[in-house]
């Protein structure tokens, strides 16, 4: 027996023998080098026909491990069919479950399971933090390494984002016997696929809420990931209970000086868009805008002009003194404040020294800051957009949103945050904005409220799933949003 | 190089052209980008950043400003500037205000106690606080770069910018010096790309250019990598390039060519390898011999690599023989060299072994070629005498 399978930049590369019968169609001959490849994701198909044929096989480089959890609850039973499911597919494949049906269980579940060097990829940085502090519980024996976010920690267990596993995927190929794809759905485009076929882990995991694409790429996931083995729709797993709550409308005032600015900003813009026939009430009228400025002097000025507009209606220091007077309602109650942009997020930590979460923080200060809040170290976070989704505050039961979007969905993701269910609780959600501008009609816009059209479509959310598990996000629906 | 947002180009005919921008229209934003900068030493990042957008103000040329800019800004260096760690600072604030309550008389309070245990005014604190945030970072180093050359770096980058979207390159190279040939099979490899060579020395080389992966499907993972192979190729002097381009969802082509006039920026490569062959080559000049000393060499594919010869030694009669001096090389490296000649397998071949390598005849079994040992310098004379066996 002679010949060697070697891993090689993303590719699977035979010496020194020609591939068995059954494979001529998976290696290719590469008149390059003068030797057989074949694409990395299929070595599953690989190793079984060369068995025995080859003399060694130094393609993978991933370990065994000894995982067992510390802890583990009782799982669902939609879990466990799931991971039945999977495992039936050989280890490969998709589960589509709804958001908070447990998903990040069910992965580390396969990771038991599986029992090999295992790397999980997130879309996002919240995730990665959420992912990150999840395998650290389940597994404290063993160090997790992050991969992103300016870490390059490719250990045993790791959690990387899409980027950072698409960029080093040559090199981290062959260093991971489980890949878990969290909401895989982001997977294929053609940046990001090589996080997949350039690595010849044998198990697969892709998890998401919404599989399919509009452009149909989802299909390609079934070659590289597996078949959808399990799918859950919500109303499956119908239940769950949430915590009482109010909306408090804080309207600020503009000061003389910021609402004249503010007029003459709108009027200069308004000048262009009537000269130029264009009316911002459709879709098509804002991006006819978003061109034209970037054409002529003319529009670039009123482009400038329409966000110094919002910048000024946003960062109103009024809202700041708004925000003084809530902190000083609620001595003592956990508190979190809600921003759209980064600078008024740092502006409120600077101001009254509560720490800041934006995408700019690091994955662990943002993990420290998040368990000191829960432990009442700190009684008050703010955040720049990014703990809208995927992180569980403890006890929390006042929000503040200083400004936000006009999309209904971040509303209900905010409220979300303070609406896990205590004993007697109340939760407030205070919604702050500056009055007789832009910035009122985007708040009641994204509350349902008064005649603005909405991005976003009126369709409620399903409801939501399964009771009483502790780190399940609270679904809730637009009706109930809508009573208050 | 610069972001895909800030590339400007058209496609016409199947066919990919960067828009160049005019000189007269682009030199005095050149000058003013790089003067916002140098009035920035010493201030943060986000100062500058206002300024170069107070800059761009309401010009269309915005574009152009904010890729001037971005290629100016990533060679100046900031630094943090803080005396406190600020991440030592939050912590330690934030527990304080943490505990004595929300508002901006508490605020005040923890930052004078916190003051006055580091001896630092308040408002040296507040700085400190967020000191880390790349907006506070603090320019330290200017670019060093001149409008020209700064303008130079642009249309370079344009040109760059549209290999990002390639699927395969093929450069076509013509009689080029063993060095500069050499150096760029060196970047190929640096950037992990993969190449296939056809042609010879009169006809000259065709070079596929894409990766391990291109061989199953068509992919522009490769592209950024050959962007970065092009200053390297504007080294070599005669080439043309085919770039097979995926963009806006069409298939185009994007040709250049070494009469372009880029200029490069990766430093130039000596014109000999080491100091042992450019005294070789002065002193055969002195020789009286009918043996002309070349250094455009044929490039000897060894499927995934390729054997350069240093020289080629070329008689009137046709008749050609290839010499290769190996100088002070690393045990490693030279493992690798003698590989290479082995591999390739020539008949016609001189190799010249310095004796500081104390090189035993089993290390150089199986070499094809005759040998000649030398002290110190290489003399011509020595290897002509081995060139009447040829």
């Amino acid at each position: 027996m002679s010949g060697v399978l070697r891993y090689e930049s993303g590719t699977l590369v035979l010496e020194g023998t020609s591939p068995p019968k059954g494979l001529e169609a998976v290696f290719a001959f590469d008149v390059r080098v003068n030797l057989w490849r074949a694409p990395a994701y299929r070595y599953p198909e690989i190793v079984p026909l060369l068995k025995n044929r080859i003399g060694a096989n130094r393609a993978p480089q991933y370990r065994v491990l000894a995982l067992e959890r510390s802890a583990a609850h009782a799982p669902y039973l939609h879990q466990l069919e799931g991971l039945a499911a999977w495992r039936g597919s050989s280890g490969r494949g998709i589960v589509v479950l709804p958001t908070g049906a447990g998903k990040t269980e069910l992965g580390l579940m396969a990771m038991e399971w599986a029992s090999r060097s295992t790397l999980v990829v997130v879309p996002t940085r919240v995730l990665m933090h959420q992912w990150y502090a999840e395998l650290k519980a389940a597994f404290p024996d063993l160090p997790v390494g992050l991969i992103g976010d300016g870490e390059h920690e490719p250990f045993d267990l790791a959690v990387a984002t899409y980027d950072s596993a698409a960029i080093h995927a040559e090199k981290l190929g062959n260093r991971y016997g489980l890949l878990i794809f969290d909401e895989v759905h982001h997977l294929p485009t053609e940046f990001y696929e090589p996080a997949a076929t350039f690595s010849l882990a044998p198990y697969r995991l892709g998890l998401t809420a919404s599989l399919e694409r509009a452009d149909l790429r989802h299909e390609r996931l079934y070659e590289y990931v597996g078949p959808v083995v399990y799918r859950r729709a919500a109303a499956e797993l119908r239940g769950g209970v949430l915590a009482d709550y109010r909306i408090e409308e804080v309207r600020v005032e503009l000061s003389r000086a910021e609402r004249e600015n503010y007029q003459k900003a709108l009027e200069l813009r308004n000048a262009f868009l009537e000269a130029q026939r264009i009316s911002l009430g459709s879709l098509e009228g804002w991006s006819q805008f978003v061109k034209l400025s970037a054409r002529t002097e003319e529009g670039r000025r009123a482009m400038r002009a329409h966000r110094e507009a919002s910048r000024i209606a946003t960062a109103a220091p009024a809202k700041l003194r708004a925000l003084g007077a809530i902190l000083a309602r609620h001595p003592g109650q956990k508190v979190l404040v809600f921003t759209k942009e980064n600078e008024l997020a740092y502006e409120v930590s600077r101001r009254y020294l509560i720490p800041c979460i934006t995408h700019q923080t690091h994955v662990k200060e943002r993990q420290a800051t998040l368990e000191k809040f829960a432990q009442g170290e700190y009684r008050a976070v703010v955040s720049g957009n990014v703990l809208n989704e995927g992180i569980n505050v403890a006890d929390a039961s006042v929000a503040v949103n200083l400004s936000g979007s006009a999309v209904e969905r971040e509303l209900i993701q905010r409220l979300g945050r303070i609406l896990r269910r205590m004993e007697n609780k109340t939760a407030v959600f205070y919604e702050v904005f500056t009055r007789d501008t832009r910035e009122q009609r985007v708040s009641e816009r994204r509350r349902g409220l008064g005649q603005g059209r909405s991005e976003w479509p009126q369709k409620p959310p399903e409801p939501p799933e399964v009771v009483s598990q502790e780190r399940l996000l609270p679904a809730l629906s637009w009706d109930e949003l809508g009573k208050d | 190089m610069l972001k895909s947002e800030h590339l400007e180009f058209t496609l016409r005919g199947g066919r990919a052209y960067p828009k160049f921008p005019k000189r007269d229209r682009a030199l005095p934003w050149a000058e003013s980008v790089l003067g916002a900068i140098n009035e920035h030493l010493g201030l943060t990042r986000g100062q500058l950043e206002g300024a170069l957008t107070a800059l761009e103000g309401d010009s269309p040329d915005y574009n152009l400003v904010r890729g001037l800019a971005h290629l100016a800004l990533a060679e100046a260096t900031f630094d943090i500037r803080a005396v406190l760690e600020p991440g030592f600072l939050r912590q330690k604030v934030f527990a304080l205000a943490g505990a004595a309550g929300y508002g901006e008389r508490e605020s005040r309070a923890v930052m004078e106690e916190v003051g006055r245990e580091y001896g630092l005014e308040t408002c040296a604190l507040e700085e400190n606080l967020y000191a880390d945030l790349p907006e506070n970072h603090v320019l330290v180093k200017l670019p060093g770069l001149s409008p020209a050359e700064l303008l130079e770096r642009y249309d370079l980058a344009q040109a760059q910018g549209l290999l990002y979207s390639a699927t395969r390159m093929v450069v076509q190279m013509h009689r080029n010096a063993a060095g500069e040939y050499k150096r760029l099979f060196r970047y190929l490899k640096f950037y992990r790309l993969m190449f296939a060579v056809e042609g010879d020395l009169d006809s000259g080389y065709r070079v596929t250019v894409d990766g391990p992966t291109s061989l199953f499907a068509q992919t522009r993972r490769y592209g950024v990598r050959m962007a970065a192979l092009l200053p390297a190729l504007l080294h070599v002097s005669r080439w043309d390039l085919t770039a097979h381009l995926r963009l806006r969802g069409q298939k185009v082509e994007y040709t250049l060519d070494s009469k372009a006039k880029l200029k490069s920026h990766y430093p130039q490569p000596p014109e000999f390898d080491s100091m042992l062959e450019a005294t070789f080559a002065k002193r055969w000049e002195t020789l009286k011999t009918q043996w002309r000393l070349e250094r455009e060499v044929e490039v000897i594919d060894l499927r995934g690599t390729v054997f350069l010869p240093d020289f080629a030694l070329r008689h009137p009669d046709g008749r050609t023989v290839y010499l290769e001096i190996v100088g002070f090389w690393q045990p490693e490296y030279l493992k690798r060299k003698l590989e290479k000649v082995r591999g390739a397998g020539l008949d016609n071949l001189i190799v010249a072994v310095s004796e500081r390598l104390n090189l035993s005849k089993e290390k150089l079994e199986g070499v094809p070629a005759k040998v000649v040992f030398f002290k110190g310098q290489l003399k011509p004379e020595a290897v002509l005498d081995e060139l009447n066996w040829f």
